[in-house]
């Protein structure tokens, strides 16, 4: 195929193609012609079935072209007003009204809906954020989270066009004089060298939607993002976006927009998931293989959205295989997975199970054995989901899905203190969530999709030590044990009801039951066969929390250039005996400055009824979970955002500016030299109350088509604290303030088997506190004169910058992949933190690195 | 002893996570960019109605600096009651300078001045307190199989209402050591062990801690009677002939904020400087200028033991 610009009126008119379509079906030439001239072709695929051409065509337009496919077929082709070709049976023709989008049918008034799901043709899986646009109208909607869509349009002819992203788009002409189901199959891309491939796709099209902040980013795009020991991570690839970054070196927290890991509410089928990491944060515990959708928002909150300041990260896992029984696995240097999938029934109920664990232990082994006394050291972490998927009806569905998680660190120890005197400690630190889903789909009517969910959360981390001594023939047993954790048990409803193109309402209401337990030491003793216990925490122990909201929305379309989401959340919280309650007004707008080029801008407030206490900041499962009470409020932000997003290229390339400001109260933070473990204090006297300030600009350059994709991204930042009982109650900077935060992300498709990947990412140093100044304490008693370290102003100084090159070259074919990958490639000596240490006597400060060069290999199946 | 087990072993279990984790972790020396120290003058001058004025002074210096913190020997130290200069303090050797003939007295407001060449002028304002809090002590002695003398010893204080209160309690050791030259007499600080959260409300640990000082306050116990409980341990002999003579004492502090503030931060800065992630605690200071503490205390003392 060769192509020649010409002087012409329009893209498509301008260029000149070469094709030889002989012997070719009708539909393999007019797929063709779609994927070379990006044109919008509009015909009804039984019109073309079974219909072969002879066509040939050299140097010759598209119109052209098209004529040449369709003669002899009994179709003709014609050009609507929006620039889509239509193909018609050539003796419905002369019958054709004029196609005008605001004058279609008879009967102009009567309005029928099209609606119904869009499933992936080879698993049945339910598709989310698939858009459906009526070409001849210029409207469109997508699909929500279930796959369900609703679209109502005037009587008479309507194009429809069904895309989603790796999927090949679907293009129908359906004559609409009655309401229609239709639930329809999309078939996956079968990527070759020279097809399309989008990467990272807006939530719906990025110019259209009044969303703003917000991003899909496909799982397979996630998979191949070059990984920590080759594991691929939901959270580490969103931390590639503009305005999410990492706590640290391979720490999988998530900071966006100046907010806390506590302000992230991260959502596994609906439930909460409250520590989101495996390993002190290295990995997150989202097993990509088990997962469907993932979205964050991170800004522009529509109403249905609430309970966190800073960000909302949705995930759906799998719906599992309806038409077939998969088995997928990997083997990698630090994991091994498993997954199952397939039909119970089949077209009606079907499963998913996927189990991970870690190796880690077994590497480890030989360096733990060099250290005397330890024998029985525990490094293991895992995760485990399932879920099952039953088809009542076609109105109907019902899904049970599962989450738990676990990681367990221990070690045991024995003393020979060689006076008969011999000691045992076993110590242990157990962390892990569970999360259970229960969800039914009804669609109460073709406009209105009703969804139910009940979920469970739980998450706890429990320390403990038990030392055994042994002397003169006595044992003497105690030990400490210290939980804390969070629990919820909630009820959900979400409606969608779609009256017309115009108007997208969402409505629902959310209660949840939530049981703290903020901290529950426990002392045990044992003397021979006496035992006696005591709690040491009796103030902290568990109790409960009521919260609630409810919110409504409207996605209107007031203009065909304006459009506004307009929403109020309302939300609240007893516990207690204290009872807090917001109402949160959300406005979202849009504006269509040209065909390619919009502006948004978006206004809400948020309120959080809980708190993390962290004083490491890295992301511990030692962070307590705790409820807002009389004494210490509710966390409140608002957050006002404005930006730009222009697609040139036809749609190749996204381009997008956005900047905002975001305003927080009410956050806590530990006294000084506060930390998790008390006794019988309240966490109530350990904490201070302040407030802070995140503002800046994020830029996002994407292209999404093409052998070469992905995206750069540009943060620049500012976000800062206050309290008034820390740094002399000035504002400070927070400790991942970061001025200049970059994200290269590259994948190249080097042949139909071959795939490389590269990222590169650049942060400003997190902002630390160091000693300025040391000095002696004396002391007349005992001599001694402690050299003491004088701190500046918090924050005050900088790490060395954070940058890292990784690269990933992955080789597949039907049922076996190969991926290598080098994290860290140029070795750089990124900080992980600082210390203050001596050197030759003299008072220095030594930076702990973490990952050198690390290359990995992991291999994946599918059976 | 279970409290520095903890701590010991979640080190060592943390520690090994990530060893196992890092296999080729590593640390290396930085230069950071600090801005260049200019040398303050530090003022550590802790004061009691009995006793002569002290105070002792040297120089900070840069924290990267290849230098250690050094005495000023060229202070000019005043101790002043309101408007009036009560005495200059003269120096006695190593950066200490000592008043001849004043004495500081309860519910009296001072304020001290240090000048040296080249340092920026420091001053502070202390008040020494009114009232001595006499606690009530009851001893119970415990001997076990081994010979160990264990004292339990319990604490009761009447906190004054309706105000700050900040205490200390330490334990001092005194050793006399009989040979055939005469005597040799030995004070040392022999700390005790408590449970009680009073002393202990932000330790890291549980169970028992091990204290030298013990620095608290009032605002879990306003205006209340108040029952602390501490173990002190006597000091074990083994081979001594005669059994030196030992004085254990009890020291009760009635202190100020500035005293307490002073000393509960540089106990906590030391408690946290094994844990990279932990916020630093940075010493609070009364002194304008420069660092250290001027601040005034009543001591009660009691013995607890002499044998």
């Amino acid at each position: 195929m060769a192509q020649t610009p010409a002087a012409a009126t329009s893209p498509s008119d301008s260029l000149r193609y070469t094709f030889d379509f002989r012997g070719q079906t009708l539909a393999a030439a007019l797929e063709q012609v779609v994927q070379a001239t990006n044109i919008d072709l509009i015909y009804a695929p039984d019109n073309v079935a079974d219909k072969t051409t002879l066509c040939r065509a050299e140097e010759m337009t598209v119109a052209a072209i098209l004529t040449c496919i369709l003669e002899g077929s009994g179709l003709s082709v014609e050009r609507h007003s929006s620039g889509a070709y239509m193909l018609k049976p050539a003796a419905a023709k002369a019958e054709q009204r004029p196609s005008r989008s605001t004058d279609i049918g008879p009967t102009p008034r009567t309005r029928y809906t099209i609606s119904g799901f869009i499933t992936d043709e080879a698993s049945g899986e339910r598709l989310i954020g698939a858009t459906v646009y009526a070409l001849n109208h210029k409207v469109g909607t997508v699909t929500n989270s279930y796959g369900f869509y609703s679209l109502t349009l005037p009587a008479d002819s309507v194009y429809l066009r069904f895309s989603f992203i790796g999927f090949a788009s679907q293009r129908l002409a359906l004559n609409l004089t009655e309401n229609i189901k239709l639930d329809l199959p999309l078939v996956a891309e079968t990527v070759g060298l020279e097809e399309v491939e989008i990467v990272a796709e807006r939530v719906d099209n990025a110019v259209e939607s009044t969303q703003m902040s917000s991003i899909a980013l496909p799982l397979a795009q996630i998979k191949q993002v070059p990984a920590l020991l080759g594991e691929a991570d939901v959270i580490k690839a969103l931390q590639l976006l503009p305005g999410v970054q990492s706590g640290g070196e391979g720490a999988s927290g998530l900071y966006v927009r100046g907010g806390g890991p506590d302000q992230n509410l991260i959502l596994l089928d609906g439930a909460p998931v409250y520590n989101a990491h495996h390993v002190f944060g290295f990995f997150s515990v989202f097993n990509t293989d088990a997962l469907q959708h993932v979205q964050l928002t991170k800004g522009g909150f529509p109403a249905r959205y609430g309970g966190r300041l800073s960000s909302v990260l949705d995930i759906s896992m799998k719906e599992g295989n309806l038409k077939r029984f998969e088995l997928d696995g990997a083997v990698g240097l630090i994991f091994s997975k498993l997954t199952a999938q397939g039909p119970l029934i089949k077209d009606r109920m079907s499963f998913i199970i996927s189990a991970r664990r870690t190796y880690i232990d077994v590497l480890a082994r030989p360096f733990l054995r060099d250290d005397p006394g330890s024998e029985d050291a525990i490094f293991n972490f895992g995760d485990l989901n399932a879920k099952l998927n039953y088809i009542v009806s076609p109105r109907s569905r019902f899904y049970v899905s599962f989450y738990a998680g676990r990681d367990a660190f221990g070690n045991t120890t024995t003393e020979d203190f060689g006076d008969e005197t011999v000691e045992t400690t076993h110590a242990r630190l157990d962390w892990g969530n569970r999360t259970g889903t229960i969800r039914w789909n009804y669609l109460l009517s073709d406009k209105l999709f009703a969804n139910t969910t009940f979920t469970y959360s739980h998450y706890a981390f429990d320390i403990g030590v038990q030392i055994d001594e042994q002397f003169r023939g006595e044992s003497r047993s105690t030990a400490i044990t210290y939980r804390s954790g969070i629990e919820d048990l909630s009820a959900k409803i979400d409606l969608d009801y779609l009256p017309t193109p115009n108007h997208a309402i969402r409505f629902g209401g959310l209660a949840v039951h939530h049981w703290f337990t903020p901290g529950v030491g426990q002392f045990n003793e044992r003397l021979d066969d006496v035992r006696n216990g005591f709690r040491f925490t009796p103030d902290s122990t568990r109790f409960s929390g009521f919260e609630f909201n409810g919110y409504i929305e409207d996605d209107w379309r007031i203009h065909p250039r304006l459009k506004a989401n307009l929403g109020v959340h309302a939300s609240g919280m007893y516990v207690e005996g204290t009872f807090y309650s917001s109402i949160q007004p959300r406005l979202a707008m849009r504006f269509l400055l040209r065909d390619n080029w919009s502006a948004k801008a978006s206004f809400g407030t948020m309120q959080q009824y809980l708190h993390l206490l962290t004083n490491a900041g890295i992301g511990l499962p030692t962070d307590l979970w705790v409820a807002s009470t009389q004494r210490i409020p509710p966390q409140k932000a608002w957050q006002a955002a404005i930006g730009v997003t222009h697609l040139p290229g036809n749609g190749q390339w996204e381009i997008s500016v956005e900047g905002y400001y975001k305003r927080l109260d009410n956050l806590i933070e530990y006294e000084s030299g506060a930390a998790f473990i008390g006794r019988s204090e309240n966490w109530q006297d350990k904490v201070t109350l302040g407030e802070g300030w995140a503002y800046g600009a994020e830029g996002f350059i994407q292209k999404k088509q093409g052998r070469t994709t992905g995206w750069l991204g540009y943060t620049l930042s500012w976000t800062e604290r206050q309290f008034d009982d820390l740094n002399d109650g000035d504002r400070f900077p927070y400790r991942y303030d970061r001025r200049h935060d970059v994200s290269l992300v590259l994948t190249h498709r080097l042949s139909a088997r071959w795939d490389l990947g590269a990222t590169w990412v650049y942060g400003t140093g997190n902002a630390i506190t160091l000693a300025t100044a040391r000095f002696r304490d004396t002391n007349d008693l005992t001599q001694y004169q402690p050299s003491v370290p004088h701190y500046g102003k918090r924050n005050s100084f900088r790490m060395r910058p954070y940058h890292r090159l990784d690269f990933s070259l992955r080789w597949h074919r039907a049922r076996h992949t190969w991926m290598f990958s080098v994290y860290n490639a140029y070795n750089r000596k990124n900080p992980f933190f600082y210390f203050e240490g001596r050197d030759q006597g003299r008072a220095v400060y030594k930076q702990v690195n973490l990952f050198p060069i690390l290359p990995s290999i992991t291999w994946s199946f599918s059976l | 002893m279970l409290a520095l087990h903890m701590k010991t072993i979640m080190v060592r279990c943390l520690s090994r996570a990530f060893l196992a984790l890092l296999l080729w972790g590593c640390e290396q020396t930085v230069v950071v960019d600090v801005p260049p120290h200019e040398r303050q003058i530090v003022a550590k001058g802790l004061f009691s109605a009995d006793s002569l004025w002290r105070v002792d002074v040297h120089s900070s210096v840069g924290y990267q600096e290849d230098l250690e913190p050094f005495p000023l020997l060229d202070a000019t130290v005043e101790v002043w009651e309101e408007d009036r200069l009560l005495e200059r303090l003269q120096h006695t050797g190593a950066g200490r300078y000592r008043a001849q003939h004043s004495r500081p007295r309860p519910g009296s407001t001072y304020r001290l001045r240090i000048s040296a060449p080249e340092y920026a002028p420091v001053e502070a304002r202390a008040t020494l307190p009114v009232e001595l809090i006499r606690p009530r002590i009851t001893v119970d002695t415990l001997r076990d199989d081994i010979g160990l003398t264990r004292l339990n010893v319990s604490l009761t204080l009447d906190d004054p209402a309706q105000q700050a209160n900040f205490y200390a309690i330490d334990v001092l050791q005194e050793v006399t050591i009989s040979h055939d030259d005469g005597s040799e007499t030995y004070i040392l600080s022999g700390g005790f062990e408590s449970a009680d959260v009073i002393l202990n409300a932000l330790a890291i640990e549980t169970g028992p801690t091990f204290f030298h000082t013990a620095y608290f306050e009032d605002d879990l116990f306003d205006g209340k009677t108040q029952t602390l409980s501490l173990t002190v341990q006597e000091p074990f002999f083994q081979g001594t002939n005669p059994d030196p003579r030992v004085k254990i004492t009890l020291r009760f502090y009635t202190t100020t904020e500035a005293f307490f503030r002073y000393h509960k931060t540089l106990e906590l800065q030391n408690e946290l400087s094994d844990n990279p992630f932990a916020e630093p605690i940075r010493v609070q200071s009364n002194t304008s200028n420069g660092f250290g503490v001027f601040a005034g205390y009543q001591a009660y003392t009691i013995v607890l033991a002499e044998h």
